[in-house]
């Protein structure tokens, strides 16, 4: 069976109250170490994903420069010019 | 090479800026749950890195779509950092889960359908990266990772109702989940709003995040594009 509380809500009865939600929030745990657990996971994947993509990225410029100056270098007439002309197929 | 777009240097910026403005809502916005304490706030963005993951599935499966109908490799390009960085943020909801389940659950892991599902998840999206790694015919590559992009979406809808459908401890946030489940807990409207607020701007940093992955990946396309050119 429900009891139901038919006292008024009055300034009286909240002062009353005021030990046991004051008793309430000391019970509340102190979990503060594992916040900055998941933060610190959170801020952290986020950082190393950035520089994975920030490096990859470099990586990835420098490579295609010194590919592209291969290609340039072989398509120069300079090149073709140099290399030994096939001899006749007949 | 093509120079950053003007629009992404500002999608950059206002990404930051949201992300700032994110997290001083959790910190200082939202109150402190009186039963869990402090730990809670993680909850605004553990969810919020699940929804990103889960997010970045579905495009990468629209994305395998898309190639298997066009044939186009920008499909296979957006697809690839869909999963890549989805795979990233599900490390870091499952981790997150676990360090907020310490206090709450008393234990940093258990087989929970909800925490089954997401782990078999991501395990099978490291597969896709893993296996794509080792397929060199590019043409071959897309078209595998197309075919497992999409079947690979059925882990998805699986791991969101898993809390819905079978006795779970997880909490569920939207709607009415198990009795059973612990750390459940009522919003009250700033818990809300930072909440929806973090879903938003997590968001955000996803399509930022795919931008700047998507250009990556055409750059790689185009050196080994170059590569094969010079080996011939």
């Amino acid at each position: 069976m429900m009891m139901s509380l038919n006292f008024p809500l009055s300034l009286k009865n909240l002062a009353v109250m005021e030990p046991v939600l004051q008793q309430l929030q000391q019970t509340t745990p102190d979990t503060s170490n594992y916040m900055i657990g998941g933060f610190a996971v959170i801020f952290g994947a986020m950082l190393i994903y950035l520089i994975s993509l920030i490096i990859r990225g470099r990586n990835l410029r420098q490579d295609f420069e010194i590919l592209q100056e291969l290609e340039n270098r072989s398509n120069s007439p300079l090149n073709s010019a140099s290399q030994p002309e096939k001899p006749p197929s007949s | 090479m093509d120079a950053k777009p003007r629009l992404l240097n500002i999608l950059d910026i206002i990404t930051i800026l949201l992300f700032v403005i994110a997290t001083g809502m959790v910190f200082l916005y939202a109150p402190m749950e009186i039963v869990m304490g402090q730990v809670q706030r993680v909850f605004y963005y553990h969810v919020a890195s699940a929804w990103v993951g889960m997010l970045g599935f579905l495009v990468a499966a629209v994305a395998g779509i898309g190639y298997l109908r066009t044939g186009k490799r920008s499909w296979d390009n957006v697809s690839l950092a869909s999963v890549e960085i989805s795979v990233v943020f599900l490390i870091v909801a499952i981790i997150t889960g676990s360090i907020w389940a310490r206090p709450i659950w008393n234990t940093w892991w258990t087989w929970d359908p909800r925490l089954t599902t997401t782990t078999i998840m991501v395990l099978i999206y490291a597969a896709y990266l893993m296996l794509r790694s080792g397929i060199e015919d590019p043409d071959r590559r897309a078209r595998f990772g197309a075919v497992y992009a999409i079947i690979g979406f059925i882990s998805v809808p699986l791991t969101f109702l898993s809390i819905r459908i079978f006795r779970t401890i997880h909490p569920v946030v939207i709607g009415s989940g198990d009795p059973g489940a612990e750390g459940s807990f009522d919003m009250s409207t700033r818990m809300l709003h930072t909440f929806i607020f973090s879903l938003i701007v997590f968001s955000i940093i996803f399509v930022d995040l795919l931008w700047h992955r998507t250009r990556l990946g055409g750059l790689a396309d185009k050196v080994e594009q170059l590569k094969l050119k010079l080996v011939e």
